[in-house]
């Protein structure tokens, strides 16, 4: 088995790393027992790379966990083997229902118990494991394929007189991406809505392997179009830890300022999205105005729209930081006026703020239970936010707060309140930001390839849907196993039981803009 | 209430842009990395770069009794900027329009024919 080496790197400045190995029993135990603690958040659950080994035709599988303790500040990686599963048993022995048949033709190669029978944050995620490996976890409540949405469409929940099942997607209006949702309704009312996606899994996670971190970094940039920073930051800060550099400060202080950036764009556009889908046209104008200055700012500076190339591995940004500065400092004060000014006539509009007030709540037990992350967990009260978690240090020059909502109901309306108030902190982020990166000289060091028999590294970044991480295992500095959790990837479960909590057909835009989910961040 | 959406919604005069008959207009003001194009020949016999850090391998050289040929195909490329940055002789630079469209695929593949000193 490769032998994990874990370099402290800048972000992790101050942390202790541990790996674990246990019995896959234990593993799963221990971690779903740390997770109830209430202090502790799941960072990462999937396979580890196979050392191919096994005498059986299948590479064992390892299981992988990464938990952060934010008050112990330590990150423990804990391994587990699957057992070998038993090829006499039929893969129908091991699902109770009809409903949970697995696709004909698979067979079982192992098995582990399921992590999701005791934190439902798991629940999408051993689906995908499932499909991925034919591992089975066992005792997972709801085990149904979820890869191949083209394949199976869900079947409606509610039944009998006076139920409707209103089939919406997967082709949807506007630039949003593919996703199908089946509603069950009872006149207005929705009473079920289960959602179906994946329709723009690439493997992503497959594509990389074999390549050199600098090429994989292209496709981490591509995972999601408005995340392009937060995937790119987690990704260059575990294949740094990974290939043992130590990035600069100025490096660092780059890539926050990069992602605040992303988040301005993003906020208002969410902004406009939630305008838009209350019949607030004016202000649905103005805030796309807004965003697309924000994106022409983007490329003035960076040379993308998008953000794209910003994020380097192992070096600065190729920017002309003094100019970039004045360009900022000039233009970001003038969007920012205007910009406020419909958030406060939003604000005293009776016919949005009604709109938002009891709609899509997340009830708080469901964000602790589904580890929410983002602006959504923010608006239930729970100070989930990667930049005090765990980058506090980074972060702490610059002023920032997490910002939780002041009237935490959970609702579209706090949603909505908390994006504001980031959209304050944000912007003043960068102001504060600019002047020390003007004066810095640029210090251009090569990456040095560290020529260990196998490395791994974690990278956390704070994207505007809450935390991204990546998880990369490299040898000989190509990739060998990569893994990505997205924001989207811990709040899309929540989405569903949200849309039917007292909600009707009407609601479903507003729940949708208020969510700000990203499709291509899960389906990856 | 009321009064101040209308009032705010007509302050802002127009902000749109005709296009593309303000094209060359918003091109010369804005400079945006959308896809690299040739400048010319590559008189660098020894240097494989470009074609060697090409991700998607939009960058072929031909070479054909020691003349090297460079052929781009922007349609392959993802604007990740790698020729522009790394190329010692200033070959590929961006490309101005940010927009392009064409009817046939073949039109986004650009050549140039081996360097002067060959
Ligand atoms: S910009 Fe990148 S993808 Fe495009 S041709 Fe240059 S190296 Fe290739
Ligand atoms: S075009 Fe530039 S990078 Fe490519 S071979 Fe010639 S000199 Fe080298």
């Amino acid at each position: 088995m490769m032998q994990p080496q874990l370099a402290e790197t800048l972000p992790w400045q101050g942390w202790r790393m541990h790996t674990r190995r246990d019995d896959v029993q234990d593993m799963i135990a221990l971690v779903a027992q740390t997770l109830a603690g209430g202090d502790t958040e799941l960072l990462y659950y999937g396979f580890a790379p196979g050392d191919g080994e096994d005498s059986g035709a299948e590479p064992a599988r390892e299981l992988v966990a990464v938990t952060m303790d934010r008050t112990q500040r330590e990150v423990v990686w804990r391994f587990g083997r699957c057992e070998a599963g038993h090829p006499e048993k039929s893969p129908q022995a091991y699902f109770s229902s009809r409903l949970l048949a697995p696709q004909s033709g698979m067979k079982v190669c192992s098995e582990f118990p399921s992590l999701a029978s005791q934190y439902l944050g798991a629940l999408w995620i051993e689906r995908e494991m499932w499909e991925k490996t034919g591992c089975i976890p066992v005792g997972h409540p709801d085990l149904r394929p979820i890869l191949h949405p083209e394949k199976v469409l869900p079947d409606p929940v509610a039944r009998g007189s006076g139920t409707f099942h209103l089939p919406l997607g997967p082709v949807r209006a506007d630039v949003t991406e593919s996703g199908f949702f089946l509603f069950d309704t009872i006149g207005e009312q929705i009473m079920h809505m289960q959602p179906q996606l994946f329709y723009k899994h690439r493997d992503m996670e497959k594509l990389a392997v074999g390549m050199t971190a600098e090429d994989a970094l292209l496709l981490a940039e591509r995972i999601s179009g408005t995340s392009t920073v937060a995937h790119a930051t987690a990704f260059c800060r575990a294949a740094e830890q990974a290939l043992g550099y130590r990035p600069s400060l100025q490096n660092e202080r780059e890539r926050m300022l990069f992602g605040e950036m992303e988040r301005l764009y993003n906020h208002v556009h969410d902004f406009s999205q939630l305008a838009s889908a209350t019949g607030m046209t004016v202000a649905q104008a103005q805030f796309a105005r807004a965003k697309e200055e924000l994106l022409r700012l983007n490329a003035e500076v960076v040379g993308s729209r998008y953000l794209r190339g910003a994020v380097r591995l192992g070096r600065s940004a190729s920017v002309d930081w003094e100019r970039g500065a004045a360009r900022l400092t000039a233009e970001l004060p003038a969007i920012d006026r205007r910009v406020r000014r419909f958030l406060r006539l939003l604000l005293h509009t009776p016919t949005f703020v009604d709109r938002l007030r009891p709609t899509g709540i997340v009830e708080l037990e469901w964000a602790r239970a589904y580890g929410v992350v983002g602006p959504v967990a923010r608006a239930c009260g729970l100070a989930v936010d990667a930049r005090t978690d765990c980058l506090r240090h980074l972060y702490e020059s610059t002023g920032h707060a997490c910002m939780t909502a002041e009237d935490a109901f959970g609702d579209a309306l706090s949603r909505f309140r908390v994006r504001v108030r980031e959209w304050d902190i944000s912007l003043h982020i960068v102001l504060e930001l600019l002047p020390s990166l003007g004066m810095s000289t640029l210090v251009k060091t090569e990456l040095s390839l560290a020529t260990g028999k196998g490395s791994m590294g974690i990278g956390v970044a704070e994207s505007p849907r809450g935390r991204v991480c990546h998880v990369l295992f490299c040898d000989n500095g190509k990739v060998v196993a990569w893994g990505i959790r997205a924001a989207s990837a811990w709040n899309w479960p929540v989405f569903g039981l949200a849309t039917a909590n007292g909600n009707i057909q009407t609601d479903f835009p507003i729940i949708d803009a208020s969510f700000g989910l990203s499709y291509a961040g899960l389906d990856r | 209430m009321r009064a101040e959406w209308l009032l705010s919604g007509l302050a802002s005069g127009r902000v749109t842009t005709t296009y593309p008959r303000q094209r060359e207009q918003e091109l010369s003001r804005r400079r945006w990395n959308s896809v690299p194009t040739l400048n010319g020949p590559c008189s660098d016999t020894a240097c494989r770069e470009c074609s060697e850090v090409c991700p998607t391998d939009a960058i072929t050289r031909v070479e054909t009794q020691g003349n090297a040929a460079l052929r781009l195909d922007v349609g392959a490329c993802i604007a990740c900027g790698r020729c522009v940055d790394r190329c010692p002789e200033g070959v590929f630079s961006w490309a101005e329009a940010i927009d392009r469209a064409e009817v046939r695929k073949e039109r986004f593949i650009s050549t140039v024919e081996g360097g002067a000193d060959q």
